[in-house]
């Protein structure tokens, strides 16, 4: 069943963020590629994508980055380039839409000192992984399912927007997250916050600012009765996770909540081992909120079981034994 | 509540001489680096209604987008809200006549920065702030003997739990190589 369900191949462009602080997101999603049989091929020679400090300081230098590792990822021979990291796909997306401006495109090539990439653009691993692979298949390679786990997807503000130039997903209530995740067997969990903003980058020069919207999120996840957040970004995850100790002390709330990314859930629920999907590298630990859902889970089942068994025990009570087509007859609550 | 653009002391209402603030120059190229048709822009406030920093704003969002249709420059420049903006798209998703709202503030940024409202010494005094006082800024982050880290107030338990939970990416050379491996690249100015 976890044979490979596809034959996709991609550039894989792993980003900034992927080779530092969010090495797990790397490490798990080339697992649950590899597993789910979508080929990954490295962008040679790939360097920072400029992300958000180059476009804030200049447009044709943030154009000129990305366009230089679309160009890069073109070497591979593969239609189009994925990456995990939203921020990094919202700068090749931005660089690939605005080079179909010849002006933009000429002072581009300028500073690249050479031609720009015609058609090459770059696709989310969660698009892929919704798209090109789908629920259905992931549900069939589900070795160990999440059942039981009560899991808020979180995609942050740019996974889906601008949605003229994400083109995937609805921009206010984004649903690819939920969908694979719950072919993982996940329970998924309905929070009015997927898409609010986590603070950013703000962590560093304006923490107040970082901890004030980072509380309003876990305070939702907690209020919701989650049992972890399941994220997309690396930049949020380091707000939710990292800095939750940091969150917690300016809004006086406790939490415990673990902020996996969505790769390594979905990892889990495939039967990857833990130790390639860089558990080990959360700062709030997944294990107690996976034990309280298997124990939930158990609860659960006994108590269906039980219920049934009353119900079985019930039905001697009638005048005859119920026959098949008349079972319809007597719905029993 | 954010206090509307209105400093301690001033009165809530601004009076302005809309034909002496007025740049023409300035609101042309507004609309050209930016792309956007900034007319369109009829005030509805969406974009303000969504912001996540407006509360941290001087000057809330919408307001920013009026005072560039009046051409008014320095205070457009000037405002503090344009540092505080996170780029998070959700002005530009929400407005309803397609202006990229994100794309004008960055634009505003690059104008101010341009412009000398965010002069070098601020920046290197935040840099500072940061990173401490002596060497380059990896020698800090990547911890080599002798090297003093002074973070800011109030980060130093998210660095020493990244420290322990991250240890290796942390590690020298485990950073991304420079554009193939070269310290100057190969045409271009950049690269």
């Amino acid at each position: 069943m976890a044979a490979p369900v596809s034959k996709t191949r991609l550039a894989y462009y792993p980003g900034c963020s992927q080779s530092g602080t969010a090495a797990e997101y790397d490490i798990s999603t080339r697992a649950c590629c590899a597993a789910l049989g979508v080929e990954l091929v490295d962008v040679p020679d790939w360097t920072c994508c400029g992300s958000t400090p180059a476009h804030t300081v200049d447009h044709h230098l943030a154009g000129a980055l990305a366009a230089r590792n679309l160009r890069q990822a073109e070497t591979t021979g593969c239609e189009r380039t994925t990456t995990p990291c939203p921020s990094c796909l919202a700068a090749l997306r931005t660089a690939s839409h605005h080079l179909q401006q010849a002006d933009y495109r000429a002072n581009v090539e300028e500073l690249l000192g050479g031609p720009a990439p015609q058609q090459s653009t770059a696709v989310s691993v969660l698009q892929v992984l919704l798209e090109d692979v789908g629920p259905e298949a992931i549900a069939a390679a589900v070795k160990r399912p999440l059942a039981g786990l009560r899991v808020v997807p979180y995609y942050g503000c740019i996974m889906n927007r601008p949605p003229e130039l994400m083109a995937f997903d609805d921009p206010e209530n984004p649903t690819a997250m939920d969908r694979l995740l719950a072919a993982c067997g996940a329970e998924i969990v309905d929070s009015p916050f997927k898409t609010e903003c986590c603070g950013a980058a703000f962590a560093m020069p304006r923490l107040d600012m970082m901890q004030r919207l980072s509380a309003r999120l876990l305070n939702m996840a907690q209020d919701c009765g989650a049992d972890c957040i399941a994220v997309a970004c690396p930049l949020c995850q380091m707000n939710l996770d990292l800095r939750q100790g940091q969150v917690s002390s300016a809004s006086g709330r406790g939490y415990a909540l673990p902020v996996p990314y969505f790769t390594q859930l979905m990892g889990l629920a495939l039967g990857l081992p833990a130790a390639n999907l860089g558990m080990g590298k959360l700062v709030v630990g997944l294990e107690p909120a996976l034990k309280a859902a298997a124990e939930r889970e158990r609860e659960r089942k006994a108590d269906a079981e039980a219920k049934a068994a009353a119900k079985l025990a019930a039905k001697p009570a009638g005048k005859t034994a119920p026959k098949p087509g008349t079972e319809e007859a007597h719905p029993s609550g | 509540m954010h206090n509307s653009g209105q400093l301690p002391g001033q009165s809530p209402t601004r009076t302005v001489d809309l034909a002496a603030v007025r740049d023409t120059s300035f609101q042309a190229a507004v609309a050209r680096e930016s792309g956007q048709k900034l007319v369109s822009c009829y005030q509805c406030g969406n974009c303000t209604a969504g912001c996540a920093y407006t509360q941290n704003y001087d000057i809330p969002v919408h307001k920013v987008m009026r005072l560039v249709q009046l051409g008014d420059r320095e205070a457009a420049l000037s405002c503090r809200s344009l540092w505080l903006c996170a780029t998070c798209q959700a002005c530009t998703t929400r407005c309803p006549n397609n202006i990229d709202v994100a794309r004008v503030m960055d634009v505003l940024r690059h104008m101010a920065r341009r412009a000398g409202y965010a002069p070098e010494p601020c920046r290197q005094n935040i840099y500072r702030r940061l990173f401490g006082q002596r060497g380059p800024a990896w020698s800090r982050v990547r911890g080599r003997p002798g090297c003093r880290v002074r973070p800011e107030r109030g980060q130093a338990p998210a660095g020493c739990r990244a420290w322990s939970c991250h240890a290796q990416p942390w590690q020298a050379g485990s950073f991304p190589a420079r554009a193939g491996g070269q310290r100057k690249g190969r045409g271009g100015r950049y690269f």
